[in-house]
């Protein structure tokens, strides 16, 4: 029973991950401009789990979505990265969605907030 | 810990790169670039697993292709180009067979009674409104031989035609659009 609840619990978890993760990397990209690995070990750091497969086709669509901007720089590493920069497009973008999280994350807490009282 | 060879590297990178080919070739090989460099990253860090990071390289090519296709169709509008992604990469077949395929029979049509109606002045007497001689429905469109059927129509049919031709274009378009939205955002909440 413990099992059915666990997967079913991380099947709803990678759901949300899957709808909120462009919010998480836009908002980092705004806090800092950074390539696809830099950006996947960020997030990794803060317990948003993404794989390496799972980053670029997002960063790919965000860049012809014209949300983020992308610059090869060669960092004298021994080869160049190519660094994603938040636009003035993907910025507002950003601020809506930061909006309307927000406004829902209260409404859920709110909702949770009635299931705890009634436990 | 890292077991794998500069070959299976390269080969995974000419593998991605072949099942790039339907992308522009500056964004095909911005995308690889970007793969070997992170390729590259993870060895240095010895963290390299391919297969558990990438998956198989055309599959993970096709992640690419097929949000692409869909994004550039949503975007730019393009009624043929819609149909065309919709009929080769809709995930769920009974859609296709019930929803796509029949909204393009209806576009076809559509176009087709546009041409009847831009083509009325010139044939007069073959395209119309065709009714029976007891009144009831025969032909809408062209026909190459009337017979006992009289056109109700008249020059009327002209505008109505086009006009008729031209709503029926646009809604079944909207509807295979709003497919098209759905299509990718399913395809970007299942990944």
């Amino acid at each position: 029973m413990h099992d059915i609840v666990t997967l079913h619990v991380n099947d709803w978890k990678q759901q949300l991950k899957k709808g909120t993760l462009e919010l998480a990397v836009l908002a980092l990209l705004k806090a800092k401009r950074s390539y696809g690995l830099e950006l996947l070990e960020r997030l990794n750091e803060m317990e948003i789990e993404v794989s390496d497969g799972s980053i670029y086709p997002l960063l790919s669509r965000l860049r012809v979505e014209k949300k983020v901007s992308t610059e090869w720089v060669d960092e004298d590493m021994g080869h160049a990265h190519k660094y994603y920069a938040l636009t003035p497009h993907g910025n507002r973008i950003l601020r809506g969605m930061l909006a309307a999280w927000s406004d829902y994350a209260a409404a859920i807490n709110r909702v949770a907030g009635k299931a705890d009282n009634h436990e | 810990m890292n077991n794998i060879s500069s070959d299976e590297v390269e080969d995974f990178l000419r593998r991605f790169r072949r099942g790039l080919a339907a992308l522009p070739a500056d964004i095909r090989e911005d995308l690889v670039s970007e793969a070997r460099s992170h390729i590259q990253d993870r060895l240095t860090q010895g963290k390299l697993d391919l297969a558990s990071a990438f998956g198989s390289p055309e599959a993970y090519a096709s992640r690419f292709l097929t949000e692409d296709a869909f994004q550039t169709a949503v975007t730019r509008d393009r009624p043929w180009q819609l149909v065309s992604v919709l009929l080769s990469k809709t995930r769920s077949s009974a859609l296709v067979v019930f929803a796509v395929l029949p909204l393009a029979v209806i576009e076809i049509m559509a176009v087709a009674l546009i041409v009847v109606g831009v083509f009325k002045p010139f044939s007069r007497d073959h395209i119309g409104l065709f009714l029976h001689a007891d009144g009831t429905f025969g032909v809408l469109g062209w026909i190459s031989n009337p017979g006992s059927m009289r056109e109700v129509l008249g020059y009327s049919a002209m505008p109505i035609f086009i006009f008729g031709g031209l709503l029926l274009f646009w809604v079944s378009n909207r509807l295979l659009l709003r497919m098209a939205r759905g299509e990718l955002a399913g395809i970007r909440h299942t990944r």
